[in-house]
């Protein structure tokens, strides 16, 4: 009986504990959601696909993760105009062509509470040359002074594009002592701090010590919705209040609709593709000529993509100096491909359709991946366009792109970049075109080229760092060793309610302290 | 309708869909691969009866031309499981032994995963490309087939006809091609043919994955995967493949359906 009584007490105070817990948790949700200005971000430019998971702006890309989705800033930021203007930093002196003086802000904290100054950027900058796989071969420092609310950079070499370096995302300065937590998590100086960090999804609270004054939204949640049609019908049925990765044929629907806005601007993201040199076929200037010539460019930007962007002749759109008005790219001309197809001995000798050497077909292994939607559709646009002048294009559109870039399994990959994230060329083609270039993934080389490019990184003029830039352009352009078919119009798309939300031409900046949500 | 008249009627349209896929080249109005940007996303109209797509290209002649792949890739897939998996299932029943244990253990490991999450897995390590997502989804179907084949096998091998078989002198693969296959044959070829409309569902869905077809093969679930953006704005593109999927299973289930019923024993009984 004793038994009976106390296995029903405890049945009943487990279940009054239950739902009191229940009780308590759901009306403190609910106050928080009432009270808050929750901002929910959906986007297909964030995850492990992207290279920008997790927030260490250390690591490969995350970096921009970090100063997009407000948690980390960098010394210098870049104006709508693609001009550099202090941010964490209030001022530089260029003490000679090797060192560099900058001077910190002194009312700027890290969310882990630490003041950042000389030293806390030292540390930062320091761990960055140490780990990372782009800006060591950027930034050439031989040494960081700190001291008090400065830093001076000694460069091993001539870098003059260094200020436009130190503004790549790679250089948020994050707070070293505070360290990356497993979960790639950091102490920023921005004007939100991460709660929770994965590879899908970033939980985001506003930093109520923001140096930059008050932050309007209280709470942001940007999640990963890598396929385009769920992104579409989140951001109509509510679950999201912006988004930017729209598919083209979806912004239509939000276009003249007074219950969202889209915000658009030119970017240099270009997408591109890049020939294999160890592809023997591609050796040949010729045929990647002929390749460059029968791509269609002007129809898939204006049809597949419906307008979004502009006609690429080289890496930079038009609005750089060295942009597409002063270089000349191989223009859309079938027959002349069939011609130097021709004269490298590709024929159709036995009217298979597709033109052939030595009984082989002239077959491209034509690598791409599916995260930018442009790129399939590129793809499948260039495979037709490649048929009619004889070249059978076999298409391989993987999220594990990177295994096939390893492994070799390619002839030709395209890709998108933003090809002058820092506003200035020597990004583009220290990143990709030289010898040394960590993304060189075709093996180009270029005795000249590789010339121009260490006048390039010595030359602290503007005017003439231009006319290296086009010299450069002209080369790889020359030798068809990048075809450039298109940049985007990047478009985010949002809820009329919200504010401060704007697409900025550099790609970095997204989320910011004027980022608000009325009523 | 008796089950004879819909049997005659569902054979009919799955041999229609067959005749479709065998002579689609002859069918197409248009070139299915050709491009036309300059008519992109049409409406369905007189020129082109179910529009075109993003890339201009006619959409009647990609669901005539996506017949081919996917009816064929379907008939070459439940054909090499049924024959493979009944093969097994027939040596693992009558022989039985080690080899019967290990490879009974190995089919359970195959059922145990979720079907699909399997075949995913599988056409994602192979890499995209129909004859690989056929194969990884004979990889998990072959099991069924061996498990109800070694079924039947030990449930007819006491029989006495198979006894008195045996007695006679037949040799074990005498008595499995003379005396058990045939008996078990039926139960198959339903089995089989009910599983045309599944397998179709699932080569399609690996293609709107994008483990199937690659580009440009016109295959229904790629068309609707490439088509899906556009449901709201042109809904053409993606309606055109999934009506045509959707006809397909329905004629597939619907005769697999009517062959049990016209094979069922209780049905002749009936009858007589």
């Amino acid at each position: 009986m004793k038994k009976k009584r106390l296995a029903v007490m405890l049945v009943i105070a487990v279940t009054a504990g239950m739902l009191s817990g229940c009780g308590a948790a759901s009306l403190e949700k609910k106050e928080e959601t009432e009270k808050d200005k929750v901002f929910n971000y959906g986007t297909t430019a964030y995850g492990p696909e992207m290279g920008n998971a997790g927030l260490n702006p250390h690591d490969n890309y995350s970096g921009w993760s970090t100063v997009r989705y407000g948690v980390g800033e960098t010394l210098f930021k870049f104006t709508g105009a693609m001009e550099l203007e202090p941010w964490l930093a209030a001022g530089y002196e260029q003490i000679d062509e090797y060192t560099l003086k900058i001077d910190l802000r002194d009312d700027v904290n890290f969310s882990s509470g630490r003041k950042m100054d000389g030293n806390a950027v030292k540390e930062c900058l320091e761990n960055l040359i140490a780990v990372h796989d782009r800006a060591p071969g950027d930034l050439m420092v031989k040494e960081i002074r700190a001291d008090g609310q400065s830093i001076t950079i000694v460069s091993e070499e001539k870098v003059p594009a260094l200020l436009n370096y130190l503004s790549d995302p790679y250089g948020a300065i994050i707070d070293m002592e505070y360290g990356v937590t497993k979960d790639n998590n950091v102490a920023g100086t921005g004007p939100f701090i991460a709660e929770k960090v994965t590879d899908s999804e970033i939980n985001l609270v506003k930093n109520a010590d923001y140096w930059g004054g008050e932050v309007k939204a209280d709470r942001v949640n940007v999640k990963t919705i890598t396929d385009g049609d769920t992104l579409t019908m989140a951001l109509q049925s509510g679950e999201i209040d912006a988004t930017q990765g729209l598919p083209y044929a979806s912004l239509r629907l939000f276009e003249n609709n007074d219950a969202f806005t889209i915000n658009s601007t030119a970017t240099s993201r270009t997408f591109f593709a890049t020939m294999n040199y160890k592809t023997k076929a591609l050796q040949d200037e010729k045929v990647r000529k002929a390749i460059a010539m029968g791509i269609d460019k002007e129809s898939f930007t204006s049809v597949l993509l419906e307008g979004n962007g502009s006609t690429a002749g080289g890496p930079f759109p038009s609005n750089f100096t060295f942009g597409n008005q002063a270089v000349s790219a191989p223009v859309y001309d079938p027959e002349g491909a069939e011609e130097l197809l021709k004269q490298s001995g590709w024929t159709d000798s036995n009217g298979d359709g597709y033109v052939d050497k030595d009984g082989n077909n002239l077959s491209i292994r034509w690598l791409t991946y599916p995260g930018r939607q442009e790129l399939p559709l590129l793809a499948e646009s260039v495979q037709a366009a490649l048929k009619e002048i004889g070249i059978d294009v076999e298409i391989n559109s993987t999220a594990s792109y990177q295994d096939f870039l390893d492994s070799g399994e390619w002839d030709i990959y395209a890709s998108a970049m933003v090809t002058a994230p820092t506003g200035d060329p020597a990004y583009f083609f220290t990143s990709l075109t030289l010898k040394e270039s960590a993304k060189n993934r075709g093996q180009y080389y270029n005795e000249e080229l590789e010339k121009l490019a260490i006048q390039l990184s010595k030359e602290f003029n503007i005017a003439k760092r231009s006319e290296l830039a086009i010299a450069m352009e002209k080369i790889i352009l020359d030798d068809s060793a990048f075809i450039f078919a298109s940049h985007l119009k990047m478009s985010f798309v949002m809820k009329s309610n919200v504010t401060g939300f704007k697409a900025h031409p550099s790609d970095y900046y997204e989320i910011t302290a004027d980022l608000n949500i009325s009523e | 309708m008796n089950t004879e008249k819909k049997l005659a009627v569902f054979t009919a349209f799955a041999a229609m869909v067959f005749l479709i896929a065998l002579f689609a080249p002859y069918l197409t109005p248009y070139d299915p691969d050709a491009q036309d940007l300059s008519q992109a996303l049409m409406a369905p109209c007189q020129e082109h009866m179910m529009g075109t797509d993003r890339f201009g290209r006619d959409m009647l002649s990609r669901v005539i031309m996506g017949t081919r792949s996917s009816v064929f890739s379907v008939l070459a897939l439940v054909g090499a499981v049924a024959a493979s998996g009944t093969a097994i299932g027939v040596y693992c029943g009558y022989f039985g032994g080690k080899a019967d244990t290990v490879v009974m253990r190995f089919a359970d490991i195959c059922l145990a995963f979720p079907g699909m999450v399997f075949a995913i897995a599988i056409a994602g390590v192979m890499g995209g490309g129909i004859t690989n997502a056929v194969l990884a989804l004979a990889v998990i179907s072959w099991p069924k087939y061996a498990r109800l084949a070694r079924g039947q096998v030990l449930s007819m091998q006491n029989s006495t006809y198979i006894q008195a078989a045996q007695m006679s002198g037949s040799g074990p693969w005498k008595v499995i091609l003379r005396h058990i296959l045939p008996n078990i044959l039926g139960a198959i070829f339903v089995t089989a043919v009910l599983d045309i409309g599944t397998m179709m569902m699932e080569i399609a869905g690996l293609s709107f994955l994008g483990l199937g077809a690659m580009p440009p093969t016109a295959e229904w679930g790629s068309m609707m995967s490439n088509g899906r953006s556009m449901i709201q704005t042109s809904p053409w593109v993606i309606l055109a493949p999934g009506c045509a999927i959707f006809i397909t299973v329905m004629i597939f289930n619907l005769l697999g359906d009517t062959i049990r019923d016209y094979l069922d024993p209780r049905r002749k009984l009936q009858s007589e």
